[in-house]
């Protein structure tokens, strides 16, 4: 299992970052984790790359996923809501760790 | 749209994402929806073909140097099909390139300003004018915009060379250039530009006028630049310009694709502040991102309400004119003109390398065919799909890159030429091959590519071994109906094109067809402007002019015009007829001297009014027939009288309707008027050479000082074809595809033919054999070919029934089904394809029987 932090793209850590925070209010799965990246990046993101993103997360054992009961709202399909796994969650403390030590490097310029 | 995510993105992931999408649709609506799946299944389209270019180029054996040898021999030993397949593309290269070329300014490239989708133009209502007051107060009622003055486009003067242009200009207001977001390339106004001097005016020029006038100093702000004429956008004499910048090489004026040569800074006193006709201004405004257009016209229409905008010369019925403000986006403003002419010369051109791709894959098929015992037996000997695509590969680029390079040779005198008879059609950006351009024709030469190596691919045999041990010495009934497909393809794509084509060039035929009413031959006509004085001054120095010109011993008669001659639009009076209410839709034409005789018209009723009458009777008039018929139907109009304002004016003749502004001008009849005021035209018939004559005409009008200058001087064969250079612009770009098509798809045929011919050499060997005869053969061949041409013809008809209506823009008295035009393209394309077929058809039908038994 990757707790590498190499292996994680920037974009990948904010997805799972996503995750971890659309977790935290209820369900984390694509709109929720959708949400959560534009709103709390303020950047412009396409929807395929988050459902491209999820999937290939969920692959590499980084996200776990578990179907909710279909519903009539959704036409009778069924929710896939994701977890964040150990390693991943390893691997992102592993990153904000160096990220932090690299800002404390910079001292009184970071601010 | 769920089955095409699921295709794309596998089940799992597309079943989610269609639960989420149908969900957040109860919120957002249905727009959202729609729009968001089109977004995903594009998202993950394009994802897809990346993966796809992605494996192909790592698991295609392009192989080495060696094999790439090998390839290049191969090729050298087919020189027909290799100088057929590098002859389309060339042909077709640049004819693309050039069209891309020419288009991209329009379609593609991003306006020259940063952020060019917040800029707009407003004009007050009621086609007024704003003042630089009414422009501070809509400013005013909107402060989070950026607001700046623009004027109209106007006569600045002219230069003084052997050749005189026309020099244009305009006037902007302070802020203008930050406003657009535009950076002088040198130089720039300053604040006091914007105070009114009693000197020199300060100018930015163009770029162009830079570099053809000013031969590209780089030094040259503060230098003065002297006009014939100068003039500000009041018509008022000026001393004479300074230089005070240059703009950059693709600036675009705002309001016009054409940009003007000079650019004034509306400088504007204390008591002109309120003055609408000091500025004739708009406003040139930015709006910021958040603030919708249509709240800003609101609020600038709540202003112009309280700012009394009145035109009293408007006639309500005919002209359509807004009581609001008027808004533009400055993108539509300038693009919209355009856009569509072009989208239909780019879809022609995508036609055209369409054609081309069927023609050279059906080529390539049939070379392929020749050698498929070949290729047979490197499938049997383990070659797999992948190696024979590389061996595809290595076999079509070289020739894809040599048409190409060809092409992108041949588009370089292509552009000249096409850009000598553009005209008045301009455009936003130089046609030029630059890296855009270049990028275009290596995209195309890439699908070119993939496509010839797809359908080679696929058109594999599947049973190598089978083939390989020598039954594919026939051609399969199978096949032959593909091949023939592909020949129908190509000519359904090709009638279209020529359709078009024919339709475009027979109305520019057909425009050159019609009598101006007027014998243009030996006639010239030289524009001139008298610069400063009073009018009497200039009356006094013009008929010096005119005295001075009529004493040339070449000179057989000189007539005058008030208003320009063979130039787009005309003069508006407002006639009062005894049969019924004020119209102004007749053209005034005001005339002196020995108009009638130096034009050659004659006339049908009455007697032409000579010199010394115009001179002399104010009151006279000459009708054309379409006027005379209309107002005194089944009445000789002679004697009849009519106002022109208030004036009372009588008819003397009526003479022949004339084309006055172009041979395409369906003007409503003519009125001509004696005009005392000072001409701006001289119209001088010659005894004998007119070009002569033109030189010594302009010298004669330029020893008259400085002051007075020639703004144009032509011969009026010249000005008639100039006037038609839009109609022969575009008749030169859909007849060059038409032509390019054909030659395609002859070429096409042809060396199809010619191929699968040479594969059914022993099935002509055995029917030779059994009795058949040469024509005979000759024959079953050519009724093969065809029926795939008339089958092509019955689709292309149909296609083209319905294509047709994009040029319909680009007619002169043509209807888009004029039977003529569609009869002869039809012949034409049939006989284009039958000479195609002809000779590959005459040469199997010669081969001796022997040796084509002994064949394979």
């Amino acid at each position: 299992m990757p707790s590498d932090v190499s292996s994680l793209g920037e974009f990948e850590q904010m997805v799972l970052l996503a995750v971890l925070c659309a977790g935290k209010e209820g369900d984390a799965y694509g709109i929720t984790v959708y949400d959560e990246l534009t709103a709390r990046t303020k950047r412009r993101i396409a929807r395929g790359a988050v459902y491209m993103t999820l999937d290939r997360l969920e692959k590499k054992g980084l996200l776990s996923s578990f179907q909710t009961e279909p519903t009539a709202e959704r036409g009778g399909r069924a929710k896939r809501c994701y977890r964040v796994t150990k390693p991943a969650m390893a691997a992102l403390r592993e990153s904000r760790r160096a990220l932090l030590n690299l800002w404390e490097g910079l001292g009184a310029k970071a601010e | 749209m769920t089955s095409m995510l699921r295709w794309l993105a596998g089940d799992a992931l597309a079943e989610s994402i269609a639960g989420d999408l149908k969900e957040e649709r109860q919120r957002r609506g249905t727009f959202w929806f729609w729009r968001s799946s089109l977004a995903l299944v594009i998202f993950f389209l394009a994802r897809r073909l990346r993966d796809v270019a992605h494996d192909l180029v790592r698991g295609l054996p392009l192989g080495g140097g060696r094999e790439w040898r090998q390839s290049i021999r191969s090729l050298r030993r087919t020189p027909w099909y290799s100088l057929t397949v590098i002859g389309v593309i060339a042909l077709t290269m640049t004819l693309a390139t050039t069209v891309f070329a020419i288009v991209d300014g329009v379609l593609f490239k991003p306006l020259p300003y940063p952020r060019a989708q917040q800029l707009f133009v407003i004009s007050a209502p009621n086609r007024m004018a704003a003042s630089s007051r009414d422009v501070a107060a809509w400013a005013a009622a909107l402060p989070d915009t950026q607001m700046a003055m623009l004027g109209p486009i106007f006569g600045a003067g002219s230069t003084n060379e052997d050749q005189p242009v026309g020099v244009t200009g305009t006037v902007v207001g302070p802020g203008f250039f930050e406003v657009l977001g535009v950076r002088p390339l040198i130089g720039g106004f300053a604040p006091e530009h914007f105070v009114p001097t009693a000197g020199r005016v300060p100018v930015m020029v163009s770029y162009r006028f830079w570099r053809r006038v000013l031969g590209g100093d780089t030094a040259i702000v503060g230098k003065p630049l002297d006009l014939l004429g100068a003039t500000d956008n009041q018509m008022r004499r000026l001393p004479g310009f300074r230089v005070a910048g240059v703009l950059p090489a693709d600036f675009a004026f705002p309001v016009s694709i054409e940009t003007p040569d000079v650019v004034l800074p509306l400088a504007l006193g204390p008591e002109q502040l309120g003055d609408r006709n000091a500025s004739s201004a708009a406003a040139l405004v930015r709006i910021p991102d958040g603030l919708p257009a249509e709240r800003v016209r609101e609020r600038i229409d709540a202003v112009a309400r309280t700012q009394a905008f009145r035109n009293d010369n408007i006639d309500p019925e005919h002209d359509a004119v807004s009581a609001n403000v008027s808004m533009y986006q400055v993108a539509t403003l300038l693009t919209a003109n355009t856009t569509s002419s072009f989208t239909t010369a780019f879809v022609a051109a995508a036609v055209l390398v369409l054609i081309a791709v069927v023609n050279i894959s059906s080529l390539a098929l049939a070379r392929a065919r020749q050698r498929r015992a070949d290729l047979a037996l490197r499938q049997a000997l383990g070659a797999n799909r992948w190696q024979l695509a590389g061996l595809n590969v290595r076999e079509t680029a070289p020739l894809i890159v040599i048409g190409a390079g060809l092409g992108l040779l041949g588009a370089r005198p292509m552009i000249v030429a096409v850009t000598s008879v553009i005209g008045r059609i301009a455009l936003l950006k130089t046609p030029s091959i630059d890296a855009r351009v270049a990028g275009f024709s290596a995209i195309t030469c890439l699908m070119q590519l993939l496509v010839v190596v797809t359908t080679l691919t696929r058109a594999l045999p599947a049973n190598g071994i089978a083939e390989a041990v020598g039954r594919g010495a026939s051609v399969t009934g199978r096949r032959r109906w593909f091949s023939l497909s592909l020949v129908s393809l190509q000519v359904a794509l090709t009638m279209v094109l020529a359709i078009g084509g024919a339709l475009v060039t027979g109305s520019l035929w057909w425009a050159w067809q019609q009598d101006p009413g007027i014998d243009p031959d030996r006639v010239v006509a030289v524009n001139v402007t008298m610069g400063a004085g009073s009018a009497a001054d200039r009356q006094t120095r013009m008929r010096a002019i005119v005295d001075r010109v009529q004493s040339t011993p070449d000179v057989e008669s000189v007539a005058t015009v008030g208003f320009k001659f063979l130039s787009p639009g005309h003069l508006y009076y407002t006639f009062t007829w005894p049969d019924g209410a004020p119209t102004i839709r007749e053209e005034p034409v005001l005339i002196g001297g020995d108009f009638f005789d130096t034009v050659g018209v004659r006339a049908l009723e009455g007697r032409l009014p000579s010199a010394a009458d115009l001179a002399r009777d104010a009151d006279l008039a000459v009708l054309s027939a379409r006027v005379a018929r209309k107002h005194w139907p089944g009445q000789r109009a002679i004697g009849q009288t009519f106002r022109v304002e208030s004036q009372i004016l009588h008819v003397m003749a009526v003479v022949p309707d004339t084309r006055l502004s172009s041979l395409d001008d369906t003007s409503y009849g003519q009125v001509y008027l004696p005009f005392r005021g000072v001409p701006a035209v001289l119209l001088v018939k010659a005894r004998a050479n007119p070009d002569r004559l033109l030189r010594s005409i302009v010298s004669d009008v330029r020893s008259f000082g400085p002051t007075v200058g020639v703004t144009r001087a032509v011969s009026l064969r010249d000005a008639y074809g100039r006037a038609l250079q839009p109609r022969t612009f575009y008749a030169w770009f859909f007849g060059g595809f038409a032509a390019c098509a054909l030659v395609i798809v002859s070429v096409g045929i042809l060396g199809l033919l010619a191929m699968t011919s040479a594969m059914r050499t022993r099935e002509m060997g055995i029917r030779l054999a059994l009795g058949a005869t040469a024509d005979g053969l000759i024959g079953l061949l050519l009724r093969e070919q065809l029926r795939a041409v008339i089958v092509g013809l019955v689709i292309g008809a149909l296609l083209a029934a319905w294509a047709v209506r994009f040029v319909k823009a680009y007619l002169y008295e043509f209807t888009i089904y004029d039977a003529r035009i569609w009869a002869m393209t039809i012949v034409t394309i049939l006989a284009t394809a039958t000479l195609g077929a002809m000779l590959p058809s005459w040469r199997a039908s010669r081969v001796d029987p022997v040796t084509a038994l002994r064949t394979e």
